[in-house]
């Protein structure tokens, strides 16, 4: 297991930043449609202790499980004990998953850009409430990014893209009813621009 | 998978249009089906359905919108080098094959194809047997992040650029159009339809710097050799032009059906601009000779040319977001492109890019 350390900024204009990274040097390494599915039993047993089982298509397919860390004071860096191996064979892990009792519970999709800065991963993402700009490294070197980047700690978001998404449901009294993030059909990417 | 594979490996040609690749020719719905959800591409032909398999230009020197698919002059010039030396020692192949080989279990069944041929000399085109092609582009790129060659590369393209010019597009919305374009993309698209389902407004804006040497032209007619043209057409096009502007469909390759036309004109004694992005050139060339065949005058607009030859046959081309008159240009030096590559792209104000 790996310890990882994440950031999301809330982005108003999504031509900025990528003005920011060019600017920067950064390398866009490639981007399209990414689909990740929750996985758990009825009961939401790993949840409940803090565990997730995460099945992705898209850019890379993977299975990963990652936990919070008791011993972590969530702030507005994301903490997270994980591990997460790419896979052949997608809808081979899913006949074991769900012979193993676990359903998917929620589906998340997303339109992802991946940079490189520097040597961090940072990650331009769309969903359906909004672009963000997700960072990777050690506490110090997000730090660093934003301040390179000159973001404003005030569109730091605190928590998932789930927390997020039901702050914006909670918010806009939209997709109340909706647990899954999915774009509507003949969603035009602003990403893929 | 086997059955694909086995499709893409016997199919391989040295195509009609000079490079090799995969085109692989059948009557049977239901493989070409199985292809298509593995990425391949079709379109019906005299020989019944036509299907090439996906691909991915891995790196390109000429091209205004793949310099910018890393969106890093720098970096693009360092991996182009690095993936020419390797042509040049024969490894890229090797190099490849050690990708694949440590994620075997990823790329089991996979099959891909460097393209080569004459008229790929600004770009290195990559096809694959289905789409893994794309992670396997990803694969690449990460790949020379993290060897031992990538600072090498990267500092010598960084101390030959300095620092790079701002080059980059624009997004321009179809509701941002006049009225007069509006309802020029409009009809485009109703004509076009009854071919072929596609959008023929592109909202990606080309910025070139030098526009203003096609207006010298005075050309009475714009040729754009659908549906390619779509690409860039928007770029070219605005309310005191669009009248000139015609579309002429023409094939170099035996196999690819139909040719049509849309907004004829009369092409006796006119000056006609053929535009068309360049690959072997034999589609210009066959516009050219039907132009004088027609009593018109031909000027050859080439976009981003792939090889000296491309130069050679047009009055005009664009290299990355520049245009030149060919007669005002030396083909001659080494590295032609290269050189151009620099040329265009150093000299910038800020360290923007």
């Amino acid at each position: 297991m790996n310890i990882s350390k994440e950031i999301k900024v809330r982005l108003a204009d999504k031509d900025e930043i990528v003005n920011k990274l060019r600017e920067k040097s950064a390398i866009l390494i490639g981007g399209g449609k990414e689909t990740s599915v929750r996985y758990d039993n009825e009961q939401g047993f790993y949840e409940k202790q803090g565990k997730f089982i995460r099945l992705r298509s898209g850019l890379k397919n993977t299975i990963s499980l990652k936990e919070k860390m008791a011993d972590v004071e969530e702030d507005k860096i994301l903490t997270r004990n994980g591990i997460e191996v790419e896979v052949d064979n997608i809808k081979g892990i899913k006949s074991i998953l769900e012979k193993l009792g676990l359903k998917p519970m929620y589906t998340m999709e997303k339109y992802r850009l991946k940079w490189l800065y520097n040597k961090n991963e940072i990650n331009l993402d769309e969903l359906i409430f909004g672009c963000f700009l997700e960072i990777h490294g050690t506490e110090y070197e997000i730090w660093q990014i934003l301040d390179e980047l000159n973001l404003d700690d005030n569109d730091i978001v605190e928590g998932t893209y789930w927390d997020i998404f039901d702050e914006y449901k909670r918010y806009n009294q939209i997709y109340l009813n909706e647990n899954d993030i999915k774009f509507p059909a003949g969603y035009a990417y602003r990403l893929a621009e | 998978m086997n059955e694909i594979k086995n499709i893409f490996k016997d199919n391989i040609t040295y195509v009609e249009y000079a490079r090799s690749g995969v085109v692989y020719f059948t009557e049977d719905l239901e493989k070409a089906k199985i292809l298509k959800e593995k990425g391949w591409k079709y379109s019906k032909c005299c020989k019944g359905i036509r299907i090439i398999p996906p691909e991915e230009t891995i790196v390109d020197i000429t091209d205004y919108k793949k310099v910018l698919q890393y969106q890093n002059l720098v970096f693009n010039l360092a991996y182009y080098d690095f993936i020419k030396n390797l042509i040049e020692n024969n490894m890229l192949k090797g190099y490849i094959n050690s990708i694949l080989e440590r994620k075997k279990f990823l790329y089991k069944d996979f099959e891909y194809l460097i393209s080569y041929g004459p008229i790929l000399d600004t770009e290195v085109r990559v096809s694959g047997s289905d789409t893994r092609v794309s992670n396997l582009k990803m694969d690449m790129v990460e790949s020379f992040i993290k060897s031992e060659e990538y600072k090498f590369y990267y500092e010598n393209a960084k101390n030959e650029l300095g620092k790079t010019k701002n080059i980059k597009t624009h997004i321009r919305k179809f509701r941002e159009l006049s009225d007069v374009q509006k309802n020029f993309y409009k009809e485009v698209k109703e004509n076009i339809n009854i071919i072929k389902e596609m959008e023929p407004y592109n909202q990606v804006i080309f910025e070139y710097n030098n526009l203003e040497i096609l207006d010298e032209i005075q050309a009475d007619i714009l040729l754009f050799v659908p549906f390619g043209c779509f690409k860039y057409m928007s770029s070219f096009i605005n309310d005191s032009n669009l009248n000139k502007v015609m579309f002429w469909e023409i094939h170099a390759e035996n196999s690819k059906e139909s040719t049509f036309k849309l907004f004829s004109k009369e092409i006796y004694g006119k000056k006609v601009l053929i535009i068309d992005n360049m690959y072997s050139g034999k589609t210009m060339k066959i516009l050219k000779n039907k132009v004088i065949e027609m009593g018109g005058m031909p000027i050859l607009f080439g976009l981003s040319p792939r090889n000296k030859n491309n130069i050679l046959n047009a009055d005009y081309v664009s290299i990355i977001n520049t245009i030149y008159k060919t007669s005002d240009i030396n083909i001659e030096e080494e590295d032609f492109f290269r050189n151009k590559y620099v040329e265009i792209c150093k000299g910038g104000d800020t360290n923007e890019y």
